[in-house]
């Protein structure tokens, strides 16, 4: 079995959580704004880059 | 090729920071920091994209590093000197774009050198994701070129990508392409236990910030497209609200004669700009906000990511005019005279703009002077 590979599920979890977030404001639930945005998405990026950073560590 | 002996088992030999040849994604910068300070290139990629990102600066810095930092050649031997005639020519260049950096705050300069940085920035990390970790190996010119083909069509398929998302979700489509986001990431999570999917980030990514902007903006293309033009003669002729998707859309209301009383006005436009003409002699109390872009009401005006004003209902007498405006992305102005409305191509470094007028603390924000003539 091939080890998991890091980026691509972290990715797979930011972009459920990103999309959650789009959906919960497309059904008005709650107001977007780009204040919020931005951070989200630096934080999904940094998570993805660090997921791709840390898995050379491994032997 | 060097006559050196390896000197890297060495335990007293000077630390040097050389740009890495093992571990590069580009030219080898955060690679050769990360093995001076001893930490993971990783948080020094990071920081370079960031900066490079917000104003330019990473790319500044990085080109710099790449001119006056030589490059290890893996026996950890004296690295050769550098043509001097490259070295200056290099830092003359290196000084002119920081200097044009400077001079216009960031990536704003020119139609270039922004949307260049942005497709390099991008295209080295779909680089890195792809392949950062077999750099070690060995590269020829053919399999480099290929590689940069592919991470081009990559970026084209995402920039579609981005854009099919934007208007999709801005013409009415934004639970779907939520759903579709979320189902991606479920086929991401999936697909990381049996395969590398890691070309498809970016591409995802894409979708993702195209439903994004939509939703902070609150883009909405109902309306149609193209540019509308109302002039009503009659207070009968105006309508209670007007709307449009993309383009331009102005309402000139210099004609209408104002009964006492409190009329109300909604304006929309999704993308694009809405420009709203009120006579001098009307209050008119205006509660705007533009999701991306510019914002001009009376005699104040503001720029950037989410910006508005919601006025204070002040009038108490005569004709009153409430207008409640959005504009997601672009501009929205409420003026007495359409020429203030127009854009100025007067600003040194050639990129236009308008006019820049009003403080923040004025009292009457909001509000026309017609309004004050009511409750003086």
């Amino acid at each position: 079995m091939r080890r998991v590979d890091g980026p691509s599920l972290v990715t797979g979890l930011v972009l459920i959580g990103l999309g959650g977030l789009f959906l919960l404001d497309r059904l008005e639930a709650l107001d977007l704004r780009f204040g919020y945005l931005w951070p989200a998405l630096l934080a999904g990026l940094g998570a993805i880059l660090l997921a791709s950073g840390l898995r050379r560590e491994r032997p | 090729m060097s006559q050196h002996e390896p000197e890297q088992s060495q335990p007293t030999a000077p630390r040097k920071f050389l740009r890495s040849r093992d571990d590069r994604v580009l030219g080898g910068v955060a690679g050769g920091l990360g093995k001076y300070f001893g930490v993971d290139p990783v948080f020094f990629r990071i920081g370079l994209a960031a900066l490079a990102v917000l104003g330019g600066v990473g790319v500044f810095l990085y080109l710099a590093a790449l001119v006056f930092v030589p490059a290890e050649d893996g026996t950890g031997a004296e690295p050769p000197r550098r043509s001097r005639v490259l070295t200056v020519v290099a830092a003359i260049a290196l000084v002119l774009l920081g200097g044009a950096l400077l001079a216009d705050g960031g990536w704003g300069f020119g139609f270039f050198f922004g949307p260049l940085g942005f497709v390099l920035v991008l295209g080295a990390a779909v680089w890195w994701l792809v392949w950062g970790r077999s750099g070690g190996g060995e590269r020829n010119a053919r399999g480099t070129l290929t590689r940069i083909a592919l991470v081009l069509l990559v970026l084209a398929v995402s920039a579609a990508l981005f854009v099919g998302a934007f208007w999709t979700a801005a013409a009415g489509g934004g639970v779907a392409v939520a759903l579709l986001v979320i189902a991606i990431g479920a086929l991401f999570a999936l697909a990381a236990f049996r395969r590398n999917v890691r070309w498809l980030i970016v591409p995802a990514l894409a979708i993702t910030a195209g439903l994004g902007l939509v939703a902070a903006a609150d883009v909405n293309l109902d309306g149609g497209y193209g540019k509308r033009v109302y002039v009503p003669a009659s207070l009968a002729d105006v309508r209670e609200g007007y709307d449009l998707g993309a383009g331009r859309l102005e309402v000139d209301l210099r004609g209408v004669d104002f009964t006492p009383g409190e009329r109300e006005l909604d304006l929309e436009v999704g993308f694009g700009e809405a420009v709203l003409v009120v006579p001098n002699d009307l209050c008119v109390v205006a509660r705007a906000d533009v999701g991306a872009g510019y914002l001009r009401i009376l005699g104040w005006d503001n720029g950037g990511f989410n910006v508005g004003w919601d006025a204070r209902d002040r009038g108490r007498e005569g004709a009153r005019l409430v207008v409640d405006a959005h504009v997601g992305m672009g501009a929205l102005q409420v003026v007495h005279d359409p020429r203030d409305a127009e854009w100025h191509e007067d600003r040194p470094s050639g990129r236009g703009r308008w006019e820049d007028i009003g403080e923040d603390d004025d009292p009457a924000l909001g509000r026309s002077a017609a309004c004050e003539a009511q409750t003086g």
